[in-house]
């Protein structure tokens, strides 16, 4: 049985409602009542909730709703409410608070082009000013480090180093392992077909450790460090850790930002010798199982195709992308604003920002190495 | 079946003993609170409120006893019951406890959207006038970050009561607010309790607050690990025989004048917290 009757009386449409009207009623049948009100010929409503003693706002709201749309409609409504604090609710539920409609829309700034892209590079000038003045501060905190070692934090640079470092050794072994593996087998089929058989010893070594090996680790190390990096200070910065550690009299950059620095100076460069090692042995396992290469010879062949300028190149390289990561992630963390949100955005940033400096300082470094003849 | 006075009872804790793995808090605690009454869970600092408060809407178990909310047993019942009585109480958290990414609105219409049927526009009027009753009309469209701390808490309040709950948890309600704001905190925690009948459980130490709007109190200790004192506050500011119920209801005697007190004692400073 419905918890409420319509009788559609020659005078009026009158509804009562039952002991009980509560909001899951409210939810069931709020479309049913709504529409019947609104098909309605008749000059006067009436709505009953004497008997209605079980009632919540949403029983509430129903009334007010259906009084405002007969208000509209410019039929005469009469409403019937049980005691209690119906009527100081319905009284709440109708009133129009005069200065929502100002305050819904937010301050309306000018949206017109000109305007817009003035802003934007305004905004971008910031943005390029902030970072320089943070790059800045960061040199000027790791010039420190070497001035006045002891004043570093080593302890927490020992901790973040097992985090970013030992930690990472799984995830990079495996996935260089795979690298080494997929490019022995792409360049054996190739070779093969021209007999050149013991040159894929060659193209692996080459290609990872000047290239591949160092950029993979990096964009690995994007993605842990850098993203992880990002949500601490991230997080700090929403429970005022930040904040108080300024007022402290702390320096925010030789506290926080410089340890994550060294770590990941120290912990990216051993990643990467490490990383080329395992995809070497990957690519010797392809071509000992594939070609039949014996594995002395697959070293011989790689020892003697690697000279040095080839090996210190790509390490010159996990330097330079260490510092990016860090650096990155630290700015991004600290530029985190008061909310929840912020922190995912801050890290998505992080990790996209770093990635996108590893392939531009990449870039740079093979020019560079062309120039320079190496 | 249900007996006569389990129906005006709306918590009843019987024999709590709360501990966070080796370390006991609680030992042997037991009150109970009738519906619709303000009452409040007091204690000096590390004294176990927040304990009980975690134990009564259920986000810890207790190590031995029994906690019934509602007449729901919280320790034992399964979690479907769980998630039904959760809907029928709310709680403000201590800063509000609002969702950063969504403006005031969204945050007090979310219960309602997500765990109604309700159409969309009757969301919106209930939002209204659950702001309403907190004296924050107009800001739905507002971000958390956009407001005051007082606002915050009352935009909390407002979503915690957006589904009528039958019972309302406090905790700290007047942290972080100016006299004022705080005695309007109270003003509207009556308010609401005399305009619905909801029960009211506040957590804090906040004494002034507590003479001011509480039926009834319980006083946590945390070197007896439970209940020392447990009553109408005024009786036990009058009567109390131990000295820690008395140091803390005077505030070692620091604690300005009010019935019962004698004046002089405010004025000396007592040394080393005696």
């Amino acid at each position: 049985m419905k918890p409420f009757q319509i009788q559609d009386d020659a005078d009026a449409l009158r509804i009562l409602f039952g002991p009980r009207f509560v909001r899951t009623d409210t939810a069931a049948f709020w479309d049913e009542i709504d529409d019947s009100v609104r098909g309605t010929s008749r000059e006067r409503v009436e709505l009953d909730f004497t008997a209605c003693t079980r009632y919540d706002s949403s029983t509430v709201v129903l009334a007010a709703a259906l009084r405002t749309q007969c208000e509209q409609r410019g039929i005469s409504c009469e409403l019937h409410t049980p005691s209690g604090n119906f009527d100081e609710l319905l009284s709440a539920a109708s009133a129009q608070p005069p200065d929502l409609r100002t305050r819904t829309t937010a301050p309306a700034s000018d949206r017109r082009y000109p305007t817009r892209i003035g802003d934007a590079a305004v905004r971008l000038a910031e943005s390029v000013y902030r970072a320089l003045v943070f790059t800045g501060e960061s040199a000027a905190a790791l010039a420190e480090v070497l001035r006045h070692p002891g004043r570093t934090r080593w302890g927490e640079t020992w901790r973040i180093l097992q985090g970013a470092g030992a930690d990472a050794l799984p995830i990079v072994a495996l996935i260089c392992f795979l690298m080494g593996v997929i490019m022995a087998f792409q360049a054996a089929v190739q070779l093969h077909t021209f007999g050149a058989d013991i040159y894929v010893a060659d193209l692996v070594a080459l290609s990872i450790v000047r290239e591949l090996g160092p950029l993979m680790t990096a964009i690995i190390c994007a993605g842990r460090s850098g993203a992880g990096f990002a949500a601490e200070l991230g997080a700090m910065k929403v429970g005022e850790e930040v904040d108080a550690m300024v007022t402290m009299g702390l320096d925010v950059q030789r506290f926080l930002v410089t340890p994550k620095i060294l770590a990941l100076l120290a912990a990216l460069p051993c990643l990467t010798v490490l990383g080329n090692l395992i995809a070497i042995l990957g690519g010797m396992l392809i071509s000992a199982t594939v070609l039949g290469l014996p594995c002395a010879v697959y070293w011989n062949e790689t020892v003697a195709a690697l000279g040095y300028s080839d090996f210190f190149g790509g390490l010159a390289k996990s330097f330079v992308f260490a510092a990016l990561i860090a650096g990155i992630g630290c700015y991004r963390g600290l530029e985190v604003g008061t909310d929840a949100q912020d922190v995912g955005r801050k890290t998505t940033s992080a990790v996209v920002t770093g990635i996108f400096f590893i392939i531009l300082a990449d870039a740079g470094f093979s020019v560079l190495y062309h120039v320079m003849g190496i | 079946m249900r007996a006569t006075s389990a129906a005006d009872i709306a918590i009843e804790v019987s024999g709590l003993t709360a501990s966070y793995g080796h370390k006991v808090v609680l030992t042997n605690v037991s009150f109970s609170v009738k519906r619709g009454e303000v009452f409040a869970i007091l204690g000096g600092s590390g004294s176990g409120k927040t304990t009980i408060l975690r134990h009564l809407i259920g986000q810890a178990r207790p190590a031995a006893g029994a906690v019934k909310v509602l007449d729901t047993d919280v320790a034992a019942a399964p979690e479907d019951q769980l998630r039904r009585l959760r809907s029928r109480f709310g709680v403000l958290y201590q800063t509000g406890a609002l969702f950063g990414g969504m403006t005031v609105g969204e945050n007090v219409g979310l219960p309602l959207r997500e765990l109604t049927n309700l159409p969309d526009a009757a969301v919106d009027v209930l939002v209204r006038l659950k702001l309403r009753l907190v004296g924050l009309e107009g800001a739905e469209n507002l971000y958390p970050a956009e407001l005051s701390g007082g606002m915050r808490k009352r935009a909390g309040l407002a979503r915690a009561m957006a589904l009528d709950p039958d019972l309302l948890f406090f905790d700290e309600p007047s942290s972080g607010l100016d006299p004022v704001l705080a005695a309007g905190l109270d003003r509207l925690i009556v308010k609401l309790r005399d305009a619905f009948g909801t029960t009211m459980v506040l957590v804090t130490h906040d004494l002034d607050s507590v003479m001011a709007v509480a039926d009834r109190v319980i006083l946590l200790s945390g070197q007896a690990r439970g209940v020392v004192a447990e009553g109408d506050p005024r009786q036990i500011e009058k009567s109390a025989a131990r000295a820690e119920v008395r140091d803390f209801f005077s505030r070692c005697g620091l604690r300005h004048a009010s019935a019962g007190i004698d004046s002089t004692v405010t004025n000396r400073i007592p040394e080393n917290g005696q």
